[in-house]
């Protein structure tokens, strides 16, 4: 029987393995609506650069926004 | 068979596991026991492919709530003890072709949320005290599984190694009535030389004392003693700071870059342990693209290492690597 809990933006689902006696978690989390803060090191975007690639979300030192 | 033997020259416990010599071996990639399963596919450990991040508990384990009763019997000199403790797997991704270093950094926030409720419903079990967040990455390192994916064991002991960072750190408190981990990233950051990256919550750096080349700590700027003492601002940064140390990494020999990733807390054992400080170290086994540095007869042997490069280099080299990371979420 599975059993779920939420922390937060974090919804956890725990279920029996297929052998029946190990546990399996699974672990979600709701999209958030407000981007985080900007911090040190961090710069907090609504969107990404136009010439950003798919998976990259990095930019050269200097180069940020 | 599994079970703990004491080692009496050592003063330390050693884990016998024998089912792990049957433990899956570099399967090809339609046999991943950590991806989904698909349909029609052969059934791998995790049947759905709902789900952000998964753990789950190792088939293979070294420790677990339920031992078996030792193979053996103990005697004065040669203890022998049930092998209780958990032993978890943490995929961090359905998807088998990524790492945690191609992961988006709001990936690898949501794995630092799961490995603070691994941390606080591990640490809350009566037989575990001590829990060993990690990840082995890398054929380098003897990783059995390319899916991204890292693990957590849950000791019935305080393991030797954290046992002798908490003596450490208590003569330095004792002493000073100051943090060791305090002192040195002060010490750090008045020198400047060692330092890879910062944010507002965390240093990235190459020790003064660094043992492999590619040594690197994350240590958090506040005097925090493990993963649930930290701010959802804390979790962030700490999520930036490995997103751009993984892809130094990575773009320093470009290739997926081998590590061993382990997470030192404060013990679990009812103890407050003030004196300790929560940090991260990386052990990469590359000394350069092609060159592995091996713990050989002194390292292993005497437990002194030799490191063939200073830090303040490395760092250098790290540092030029370091991009910005930039959140889309």
């Amino acid at each position: 029987m599975a059993q779920s809990e939420n922390v937060g933006q974090m919804k956890k689902r725990r279920v029996l393995m297929a052998d029946g006696r190990r546990y399996l978690i699974y672990y979600t989390f709701e999209k958030r609506s407000e981007p985080p803060a900007s911090t040190d090191g961090f710069a907090a975007l609504d969107n990404p650069p136009a010439n950003s690639e798919d998976s990259e979300v990095l930019r050269k030192e200097g180069e940020n926004v | 068979m599994s079970e703990l033997r004491w080692h009496p020259l050592l003063g330390e416990w050693v884990a016998t596991a024998t089912l792990r010599q049957d433990r899956t071996f570099l399967p090809p990639p339609d046999f991943c026991p950590l991806c989904p399963t698909k349909p029609g596919g052969f059934p791998t450990e995790i049947p759905e492919s709902d789900y952000d991040i998964a753990v789950f508990e190792n088939r293979f384990p070294s420790l677990s709530p339920n031992p078996p009763e030792p193979a053996i019997e103990g005697s004065e000199l040669y203890p022998v003890e049930k092998s209780y403790g958990e032993c978890e797997v943490v995929v961090y991704s359905p998807n088998h072709s990524s790492t945690l270093a191609r992961e988006p950094v709001e990936q690898i926030y949501k794995l630092v949320q799961v490995w603070t409720d691994r941390y606080k419903e591990l640490s809350a079990l009566e037989f575990v005290k001590y829990v060993f967040i990690f990840e082995n990455k890398g054929e380098a390192i003897g990783v059995t599984l390319h899916h991204p994916h890292g693990q957590i064991y849950a000791y019935p002991f305080v393991p030797p190694r954290i046992l002798r960072e908490l003596d450490q750190s208590k003569k330095h408190n004792d002493e000073t009535g100051r943090c060791l981990f305090c002192d040195i990233l002060k010490a750090e950051q008045a020198d400047g030389r060692r330092i890879v990256t910062e944010n507002g919550s965390f240093t990235a750096y190459i020790p003064f004392f660094a043992r492999y080349p590619y040594e690197l700590h994350i240590i958090s700027r506040r005097h925090l003693r493990d993963l649930n003492e930290m701010t959802p601002e804390e979790q962030m940064d700490l999520a930036g700071i490995l997103k751009q140390v993984l892809v130094a990494f990575d773009k320093l020999f470009d290739i997926s870059f081998p590590y061993m990733m382990v997470l030192h807390q404060r013990p679990s054992d009812g103890e407050v342990h003030n004196y300790y400080h929560f940090h991260i170290e990386f052990y990469p086994p590359l000394r350069t693209a092609t060159k592995l540095k091996y713990l050989a007869g002194s390292e292993t042997g005497a437990g002194m290492f030799i490191n063939d490069t200073l830090a303040e280099d490395k760092a250098a080299e790290l540092r030029n690597l370091i991009e910005t990371v930039i959140w889309r979420q």
